[in-house]
């Protein structure tokens, strides 16, 4: 990092990662991915299906394992942390989203946003009022807030995943197809939502992701396939 | 770290499936339902007993030539009970006392004669010390005043088939090794509902059975009837150090009563096992249940690990889950068993079909009235709450260890 230059910080770096599945068929979904992931990227992993996407944000969020190689989050090596320090990394620097069942299930849509806080430690006033302005912001009605995640539709419950994930302002989005289940209108809207909080924040993004709407917003496009990167290229925009 | 919902969220979670918890809270509750119901049989049995020995003549504390209980020999008596009575009297906590003289013998009508406990005893006293100058059914207890005749029980009477008014001879061994027998008019019938008793014993008024046996007025025994049972011991103890070595002794009724003892502990050890079982199967169920809970919702660990859950705090959520389940749980157990042991309090339960179960205790009636002690329900609310939460150590390790990406893969 030189003076003058843009901060150009590694949020993540991954070194020769390595994934083999073997619970029955064994399956090398990883095989040898090296990324830097700079702070305030939004960057897309796309790829056909099957091709290792899933499994490298796993990877990177701490949530299973490599079979070789080493994941680094802000400098510090995943391999060497223990079960409750990977869960206060998450907590305190990772947001998450999934491809679908995102959900506490017995928590209403405000209690599930809640409670990313309360992990966080923010107070009860404060967290209410966080919680119920990031699900306004995300597109949800109010009406819908203090519904559980069975009575939210698909899209609803992705919306309040991704509150949940950018609510606490985390250094790293880790997003697998956030989209997935979103018509364009509201795709599009989170979409707004998260580039803001990019630009604003210096929040850093990764999505897992097929959708174009998605693509078309990255500043960065990184493409899987069989477990190898192929292509990963930077798009210049102005903005 | 501000204190997470994890008690809502356990709450909520104890709610999703109501049939899989009301079996968790049922299990529970038969613990301790059974458990209180169980402790309220024993404790009224143990107060039963205690109760009905010290009436059936025992007294709490007995005064007595020492080995007499053991090995009692017509040669062994209190040949001058004046300075043992006085020493009686001037103990703490005695509120009375009634002597006794003991022989074995034979009950004999002209066509039939049948073993028999003597048992003299002094009219008066023995309205105060034991329960049977009230379990005459038929005749009076002796006269007040003219102390003549012999009471015996009614299974005995219908043996011999006598009647009121009918002669009943009474032989023993005397003193001087001779056999003596005198027939006495038959003034009273009793029922104690103990075959002991009833089948087993006559009854004299004490000056004749000192006559015949050649005691002149010398004892075998003094019950003593404490003011409070408590004190038992106390007495004891209190008489023990000034009566005269090496000749009489004092003994508590649960020490001369070694049967009734030796049942009452025969009975704990069985209840003991009853309630282990009992516990181990509810502990099983209860870790169980928690268990299926807990892979039901894989997944959901999955998401809150990715949320930043530490496994600890998965396992205090699963732990909160088994604390509202044993909660409820022996609350309704509590009230439950209360409730059953309440009713068996009034109305008690009937050992009368195991007649030689209950001769053995030395019972007078058969009827238990369960005892409804606090102690009971706060050891018995205590114990199966520990043992639910403690069900859930194993599933709750078991949710805190699943790995996050493998639990957000199963649906
Ligand atoms: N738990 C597992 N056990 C065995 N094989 C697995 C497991 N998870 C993933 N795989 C395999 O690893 C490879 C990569 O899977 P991954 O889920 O990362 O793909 P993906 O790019 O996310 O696909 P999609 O676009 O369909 O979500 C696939 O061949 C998949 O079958
Ligand atoms: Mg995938």
């Amino acid at each position: 990092m030189t003076f003058g230059d843009v901060d150009m910080e590694t949020v993540v770096k991954t070194e020769n990662l390595h994934k083999v599945y073997s619970d029955g068929l064994e399956v090398e979904a990883l095989k040898g991915v090296n990324l830097d992931i700079e702070r305030g990227d939004f960057m897309t992993i796309a790829g056909p299906s099957g091709s290792g996407k899933t499994t490298l944000l796993n990877l990177i969020g701490g949530l299973d394992v490599p079979t070789e190689g080493h994941v680094f989050v802000e400098g510090r090596d995943l391999s060497k942390m223990r079960k409750s320090e990977l869960a206060d990394l998450r907590r305190t620097r990772l947001g998450f989203v999934f491809q679908s069942f995102n959900l506490i299930p017995v928590l209403t849509a405000l209690e599930n946003v809640e409670f990313a806080l309360t992990l966080r430690g923010v107070e009860a006033g404060e967290r209410r009022d966080k919680a119920v302005e990031i699900l306004k912001r995300v597109g949800l009605d109010e009406g819908m807030i203090n519904r559980r995640p069975t009575d939210l539709s698909g899209g609803q419950q992705q919306r309040v995943a991704v509150a949940r994930a950018i609510v606490g302002e985390p250094a790293l989005v880790l997003a697998d197809e956030p989209t997935a289940n979103l018509d364009t209108e509201n795709a599009l809207g989170l979409l707004d939502m998260m580039a803001r909080l990019n630009e604003e924040r210096g929040v850093t993004f990764l999505f897992s992701t097929h959708d174009p709407r998605v693509m078309d917003r990255a500043k960065r496009r990184v493409t899987l396939r069989d477990g190898t990167v192929v292509s990963d290229e930077r798009v210049s925009r102005e903005s | 770290m501000k204190r997470l919902p994890l008690m809502r969220t356990a709450w909520r979670n104890v709610w999703r499936n109501k049939r899989r918890s009301a079996i968790t809270i049922a299990a529970l509750a038969v613990a301790a339902g059974s458990t209180v119901w169980f402790m309220g049989w024993g404790d009224g049995f143990t107060e039963k007993m205690a109760e009905d020995t010290v009436k059936s003549g025992m007294g709490h504390v007995v005064v007595e030539p020492k080995g007499f209980e053991k090995d009692p020999q017509i040669s062994e008596y209190i040949d001058d009970p004046a300075p043992v009575v006085s020493l009686i009297e001037g103990t703490d906590g005695v509120e009375t006392w009634a002597p006794r003289v003991e022989a074995r013998g034979l009950a004999t009508t002209p066509e039939n004669s049948m073993g028999a406990v003597v048992f003299g005893v002094d009219p008066a006293r023995e309205r105060r010390a034991s329960v049977f100058p009230n379990r005459i059914v038929e005749g009076s207890f002796f006269g007040y005043g003219d102390e003549e005749g012999v009471i015996i029980g009614h299974k005995m009477a219908d043996v011999l088939g006598v009647e009121l008014g009918d002669p009943v001879g009474v032989m023993v061994q005397s003193l001087d090794g001779e056999v003596r027998a005198e027939a006495y008019e038959l003034v009273g019938i009793i029922r104690t509902g103990n075959p002991m008793f009833d089948n087993g014993f006559v009854i004299l008024p004490i000056a004749a059975a000192q006559e015949l046996i050649g005691y002149g007025s010398g004892y075998n025994k003094i019950a003593i009837i404490a003011e409070s049972a408590g004190d038992a011991s106390k007495i004891r103890d209190a008489i023990n150090d000034r009566l005269p070595p090496d000749d009489l002794e004092a003994l508590t009724w649960y020490e001369v009563s070694p049967q009734a003892y030796q049942f009452y502990q025969m009975m704990l050890v069985f209840m003991g096992f009853m309630l282990i079982l009992l516990i181990v199967l509810a502990s099983f169920g209860v870790t169980n249940t928690i268990l299926m809970s807990v892979l039901e919702r894989v997944h959901e660990f999955g998401v809150m690990a990715a949320v930043g859950l530490r496994p600890f705090q998965v396992f205090r959520l699963i732990f909160y889950e088994a604390s509202v389940l044993s909660f409820i749980g022996v609350v309704v157990g509590l009230i439950a068993g209360g409730i059953l042991t309440w009713i068996n309090s009034i109305y008690g339960v009937d050992l009368g079909f195991w007649a030689s179960g209950v001769q053995m205790t030395g019972l007078l009636d058969p009827v238990i009235f369960f005892a409804l002690k606090p102690y009971a329900f706060v050891v018995t609310g205590i114990a199966v709450f520990f043992i639910g939460v403690v069900s859930s150590i194993y599933p709750g390790i078991k949710a805190a260890r699943f790995r996050p990406v493998e639990a957000m893969r199963h649906v």
